[in-house]
C-alpha cells in the first residue's frame, strides 16, 4: 500500500531525519513515536502530498502522494480538529459523504456508540469536548474508507481509556483495508507496528 | 448556507421586479407620447372627390399612415347643417360646391419629418392638393419630448443595469466568501474535489432560473388577466439574464483560488 525509499527531509539545511526502507500494507496500523520538533508532522504531511520537499520516494498503491491526494485516497487528521462548529454532530459527520445509505448510518450509530457521541448527535459540535471532536472527526475519516489514514499526535487528545475507543473506530477502517498511520510521543499499544524518529533515523520498537 | 442562497434569490427577484416596473411604467409613457401624436391629423380639402379616393389607395400602403378617412362635399354639408342647426340654409348650401375631407391620422413616432416631406410632395405635385393643414409644430415639440424621454430612460435604464450588477456581484462575492471556512473543512474531511465548484455552477443556475421563472409567470399572467397592456421586449428579459450570467463569471473570476 505505503511505500517509501531512500526518503529523507532536510529542513533549512538541518537533516531530519532519513527512512531507507518502510512499506505498510493494507490494513496494518502503525505508530510513529518521536519528540517534538523530530519531522512526525513533516512525515505524514509528504505522505499527504502537502509537503514535497523531500528527497526519495513516496508510492501510495504505485501513485504518488499529491495525485493520492487529490483522489481522497488519503485523509489527514492534523492536531487541531476541523469541525463546524456552529452545525451539529450529524452534520459534521457526514459532511464529506456525497449519499448516506441506510448501512452507512447504521455504521454511524455503531461508531457513535463506541465514542459515547449518540446523546450528543443532534447538538451542536461546539459542546464538544476536545477529546469528542476529535472523535468526531475519526468516525467522518473511517466511515469513508480511504486508503490511508494519517493522525497526527494521537496521543494528544487521549488518555488509555480513550486511546483504546480511538482505536476501536479505527478497527473498522482497518478491517476494510484501510492503512492507518499514527504519530505520538510514545509507543502505543494496539499497534501492529511502533517505530521512532531517533537519532535522525526511524528504527522499529 | 441556505439561509444565503435564499437571501440571494430574493434580493435578485426583487431587483428584477423594480427594473421591469421601471419598464412598464416607461411603456405606459411612450404610449402616451405616441398617442398624443397620433391624435395630430392631417387634413386634405379638394373638391375632387376621385382624386382623394385615388390617394387613399396609395396612402394605404405606407407604413407609418394609421387611417385616412374621405368626407364627401354632400356630407361635409349634412354635417354642417346638422352641426350649427342650419335647416333654413339648406336650399343655399345646395347652390354651392363644398369640398370634400380627407383625414389622415398616423402611427405618431414612425412619421419622421422625412416622411412628412415625401407625403406633402405626393399630395401636392402627383395630385395637386395644396389645401393641406397639419400642425407639425405640436407634433415636433411631441417629439421631441419623446426624445428626451428616451433619453432619460435609456440613461436610467443603463444606471440601473450597473447597479444591479454591482450589487449582485458584490452580494456573490459576500456569500461565497461566508462559505470558506465550511468549504475548508468539507476539503480537509474528504469531500469530493470540485464540490464547491459545482456547489457555485448550482446556484448560479438558480439565480438564473428563479426570477426569471417568477418573474416571466408574473407578467403573462398580468397580460391573461388584463392587468398590464404593455408588452415588455424580449431584449430586456435577455438584458436582465445576462447581467445575472455575467455576475456569476466575474464574482467566479474573483473567487479564483477558492475553487
Amino acid at each position: 500500500m505505503l511505500k517509501l525509499e531512500n526518503f529523507t527531509i532536510n529542513l533549512e539545511s538541518r537533516h531530519l531525519f532519513s527512512i531507507n526502507d518502510l512499506v505498510v500494507g493494507s490494513g496494518e496500523m502503525v505508530n510513529i513515536a518521536g519528540n517534538n520538533s523530530t519531522g512526525k508532522t513533516l512525515l505524514l504531511k509528504s505522505i499527504h502530498g502537502e509537503y514535497s520537499k523531500y528527497l526519495g520516494s513516496i508510492t501510495i498503491k504505485e501513485n504518488n502522494p499529491i495525485f493520492s491526494r487529490k483522489k481522497r485516497d488519503t485523509l489527514m487528521l492534523e492536531i487541531t480538529p476541523h469541525i463546524l462548529h456552529t452545525e451539529s454532530v450529524w452534520k459534521n459527520l457526514v459532511l464529506p459523504l456525497s449519499r448516506i445509505t441506510p448501512r452507512i448510518r447504521q455504521k454511524l450509530t455503531e461508531l457513535c456508540e463506541i465514542a459515547n457521541l449518540n446523546d450528543k448527535i443532534s447538538r451542536k459540535s461546539e459542546n464538544l469536548s476536545y477529546s469528542e471532536q476529535k472523535y468526531l472527526e475519526l468516525i467522518r475519516a473511517a466511515i469513508q474508507l480511504p486508503k490511508l489514514i494519517l493522525i497526527d499526535d494521537l496521543d494528544n487528545f487521549f488518555d488509555e481509556l480513550h486511546q483504546n475507543k480511538a482505536l476501536g473506530i479505527l478497527e473498522y477502517a482497518k478491517n476494510s483495508g484501510t492503512c492507518v498511520i499514527v504519530t505520538s510521543k510514545k509507543k502505543m499499544e494496539g499497534f501492529d507496528k511502533n517505530y521512532r524518529l531517533y537519532g535522525m533515523k526511524m528504527v522499529e520498537i | 448556507m441556505r439561509k444565503g442562497i435564499f437571501v440571494q434569490l430574493l434580493i435578485v427577484t426583487i431587483g428584477m421586479i423594480f427594473w421591469n416596473l421601471g419598464n412598464i411604467a416607461y411603456c405606459w409613457q411612450y404610449e402616451r407620447y405616441v398617442s398624443e401624436l397620433s391624435r395630430q391629423p392631417m387634413l386634405l380639402y379638394s373638391r375632387s372627390y376621385d382624386k382623394l379616393t385615388l390617394l387613399k389607395e396609395e396612402l394605404n400602403q405606407y407604413s407609418y399612415v394609421s387611417f385616412v378617412s374621405i368626407e364627401a362635399d354632400t356630407l361635409v354639408a349634412r354635417n354642417l347643417i346638422d352641426t350649427y342647426k342650419l335647416d333654413q340654409a339648406e336650399n343655399i348650401l345646395n347652390n354651392y360646391t363644398l369640398p370634400s375631407v380627407m383625414t389622415i391620422y398616423f402611427f405618431g413616432e414612425n412619421f419622421a419629418k422625412a416622411n412628412q416631406e415625401e407625403l406633402y410632395e405626393i399630395i401636392n405635385k402627383k395630385y395637386e392638393i395644396n389645401n393641406v393643414i397639419y400642425n407639425d409644430e405640436e407634433a415636433l415639440h411631441i417629439k421631441a419630448q419623446l426624445n428626451d424621454f428616451k433619453f432619460i430612460y435609456e440613461a436610467i435604464y443603463l444606471i440601473y443595469g450597473i447597479l444591479f450588477f454591482i450589487i449582485l456581484l458584490m452580494m456573490r462575492i459576500y456569500y461565497e466568501r461566508r462559505q470558506d471556512r465550511f468549504w475548508e473543512i468539507y476539503q480537509l474531511s474528504g469531500g469530493k474535489a470540485g464540490g464547491r465548484g459545482k456547489r457555485y455552477l448550482w446556484y448560479s443556475f438558480l439565480l438564473l432560473l428563479f426570477p426569471a421563472f417568477f418573474m416571466a409567470g408574473l407578467y403573462y399572467a398580468a397580460l391573461h388577466f388584463g392587468y398590464l397592456s404593455y408588452h415588455i421586449k424580449y431584449l430586456h428579459f435577455c438584458i436582465q439574464a445576462a447581467v445575472v450570467i455575467f455576475t456569476s463569471l466575474f464574482a467566479r473570476l474573483f473567487l479564483g483560488r477558492k475553487f
